[in-house]
This record gives structure tokens, C-alpha cells and sequence, in this order.
């Protein structure tokens, strides 16, 4: 099933961050629980974890990116 | 709260190490104080060459890191200590109150008029004391921090004397701070009784020693990543400069991963196109570069008035 991944909003007063690394590419699978991109916001670089198995279909934004919290950055399909 | 007292003043080994902990110090939390030798250690998604004199550092011998937290570049020397804090993660994005205001606490039960300064800071009167980042990954997080003692201020200002405007990418910019040093607060305290009284004053502390294991681990990680061209300059996001210099050089050139993929040069007003078939393609290592504008020039000045203009 085909799914939007997320900038997630990782502070109740986090606008924005910026997508600064994938770490999958598009057509790889990933397992629940690996890390898919990295954000960073407010000097925190967070790691951002699959939520289930899939493969990632589009990379929507680039590295580098300044991304609305919740805004939209990858397309997946969950297995 | 166990506690490690770091004793290596090595930046490649001591960041190595902080990520082994980081990696393995799954359970509990961790407190360690450390210091580098000079050097300027830079956040995980800046780009080094916009943020700090490669001619100063290679005059100077000083190490230039890239850690694995975000935010800008800060300077490191015996007179700095950098504090470390891996614990759980508590779920709220930015978690610096929880960890800066102990620290406060403490400066100040030492009779430092410390103060928040902002989200991330550390200030006396206005002027910031103390930067911090973080990480945060698999349910923990990983706080570190500077705590500016006596450090050399004057070689601060020198490594960061850059004009930033030339570059243009998407990687994270410093914020510049009017910065002091501890010592000027406080009396009667020397720098080697500064991490003592720290540590006095945190509390129950519990000390360890580093694992054998994990101190192999982190040798190993420090020339397998920390001391490789490939993390320092090759993680700098793409980016293109446009430089001039009074000597006449025009340069424009774009790197990716550290590595120049277009160049143009001009020296008063002529087009060298042979410098763009010579450039591209190279590494972007000052000291690399110097050596082969030397050699190609057979002119000590011309060659530095090159590079100059290209950092």
C-alpha cells in the first residue's frame, strides 16, 4: 500500500527543519525501525526510523531541503 | 550517573569515542568531560570550507572535525572543556533545558553569573560562555557542549575570519557570538581545578573506566571516519564559490563532495582555461593544492595569491 512519509514535527514549537541526509534510496527496501532520513532542527539532528517494512518509491525533497513540519518527503510502499 | 573523565586531547579519537559510547551505552546515563587539542570542529551538515581559514589551519597544524550533531562551528583548545551527556530520550525535540539548566546550576553555585542565553547557549552577561548540540537516535539522545574556560580568543576570531557571502549551498550556517571566557568571572580558579569542581558539583557521579574494547572501537573509528577526507570535506553538501583577489585572480568553481567539478579562472582579465582541464576533478586540500600551484607556477606567491583567492 502506498503511503506519504513525513517531515515529522519533533518539538511542539518546530516550524520547520531540513532534510540534510536519505539513507535510503529510492527503490530500496527498508525493514521497521531502520533509519530513512536524517532532519535537522534547533541543532538537534535527529534520525528518522521506518514505522514498517517497505521499499521507498520517491524521494520528494532534497538533501538539504527546509521542509514544513508534517510536510510531505518521500513516497513508500508498506509490504 | 556514570562518569567518564576523558584524558585523550586527540579530536579525531575523543569524536570517535563519543560515538562509540553513544552506539553502546544503551542503559543509564553517561557523563563525560574532555578537552581537544586546538582545533575547530564544525556541525554534521556545514560546509568547512565556508565556515573557517583553511590557510590558518595549515599554518597552524590544527585539526578540523566534523561531528556527528548539528549546529555551527565552534573552536576547541586546552582552554575549552566539552561536556557530554547520553541518557534517554524524552520524546520533546530540543531538549536543552533539561540538560543546561543543571549546568547553570552549577556555574553558578561556583559563583559564575551564568545564565540561559537563548536555546542552546550558555552566557554571562550577554556574552556566550557555552554552545551545544545534540543527537537523537533509537530512543536516545546524545548532548554535548563547550565550556569556554581560558581559551585563546584571538585564535578563535582568526579561524572563523571568513567571507562567507563567496559560497552558496544549502548547508547549515554558524551563528557568530560575542563570546567570553570563564575565567575572566571568576577568581581564584585555575584551569585544571575548573573539571574538578564541575564534577564536585554534578551529582552522583559514578566514575568508570572505558572499556578496553570500546576504546578499540573508537581508535578504529577515528582513522576510519573522523580522520578520513571522505567525513570531513566529502560530507559537505555541493556547493559553488565566485572569489576574486587584489592579485588579479577571478575564480568561480563548483564541488561536490568536496571534489571540484567546474572551475573557471581568470587572471587580470585573461582566461586560463588550462587550470580548468588541471582542477577538475582534484580534491579541495588546501595543503594538496598549494603544493601543485607551487610546482606549476614555480612561484611561491603567485600560487598562494591562487589559493587565497580560492578559500
Amino acid at each position: 500500500m502506498k503511503k506519504k512519509i513525513v517531515m515529522p514535527k519533533l518539538a511542539s514549537d518546530m516550524k520547520t527543519g531540513v532534510l540534510c541526509a536519505w539513507l535510503v534510496e529510492e527503490g530500496q527496501s527498508f525493514k521497521k525501525g531502520e533509519p530513512l532520513f536524517e532532519v535537522e532542527a534547533n541543532k538537534v539532528v535527529s534520525s528518522v526510523e521506518a514505522l514498517e517494512d517497505g521499499v521507498l518509491i520517491s524521494q520528494m525533497a532534497e538533501e538539504g531541503d527546509e521542509i514544513i513540519a508534517e510536510g510531505v518527503v518521500a513516497e513508500i510502499d508498506t509490504l | 550517573m556514570f562518569y567518564i573523565r576523558n584524558e585523550s586531547t586527540d579530536p579525531h579519537y575523543n569524536q570517535a569515542l563519543e560515538e562509540v559510547l553513544f552506539c553502546n551505552f544503551t542503559n543509564g546515563d553517561l557523563f563525560m568531560i574532555w578537552q581537544n587539542r586546538p582545533c575547530a570542529v564544525c556541525g554534521k551538515f556545514q560546509n568547512p570550507y565556508e565556515e573557517l581559514n583553511l590557510r590558518f589551519f595549515s599554518e597552524n597544524d590544527a585539526a578540523i572535525i566534523r561531528r556527528n550533531t548539528g549546529g555551527g562551528t565552534v573552536y576547541h583548545d586546552e582552554g575549552n572543556y566539552n561536556y557530554s551527556i547520553i541518557t534517554d530520550y524524552q520524546g520533546d525535540g530540543a531538549e536543552y533545558d533539561r540538560f543546561l539548566l543543571p549546568m547553570i546550576q552549577i556555574l553558578q553555585n561556583l559563583g559564575i553569573q551564568a545564565e540561559l542565553g537563548g536555546k542552546s547557549e550558555i552566557q554571562i552577561g550577554g556574552k556566550k560562555i557555552s554552545g551545544s548540540a545534540q543527537t537523537v537516535s533509537r530512543g536516545r539522545i546524545l548532548h554535548h557542549g563547550t565550556l569556554l574556560f581560558d581559551s585563546n580568543l584571538r585564535k578563535l576570531m582568526e579561524m572563523t575570519n571568513r567571507d562567507s557571502q563567496r559560497y552558496l549551498s544549502k548547508a547549515v550556517k554558524s551563528n557568530k557570538a560575542i563570546v567570553t571566557n570563564i575565567a575572566e568571572h571568576i577568581d581564584g580558579m585555575t584551569r585544571k581545578e575548573f573539571p574538578l569542581a564541575i564534577e564536585k558539583q554534578w551529582k552522583e557521579l559514578q566514575p568508570i573506566t572505558i572499556p578496553e574494547e570500546w576504546r578499540l572501537a573508537a581508535e578504529k573509528l577515528a582513522d576510519e571516519k573522523y580522520r578520513t577526507f571522505y567525513w570531513t570535506f566529502g560530507k559537505t553538501p555541493p556547493f559553488s564559490f565566485c572569489g576574486e583577489h587584489p592579485s588579479g585572480w577571478k575564480i568561480e568553481y563548483r564541488a561536490v563532495h568536496g571534489v571540484i567539478t567546474e572551475f573557471t579562472a581568470y587572471f587580470c582579465g585573461e582566461y586560463r582555461q588550462e587550470l580548468a582541464l588541471l582542477l577538475v576533478g582534484r580534491p579541495l586540500i588546501y595543503d594538496e593544492l598549494l603544493s601543485w600551484a607551487s610546482a606549476y607556477f614555480q612561484d611561491e606567491i603567485t600560487a598562494r595569491n591562487l589559493l587565497d583567492c580560492m578559500f
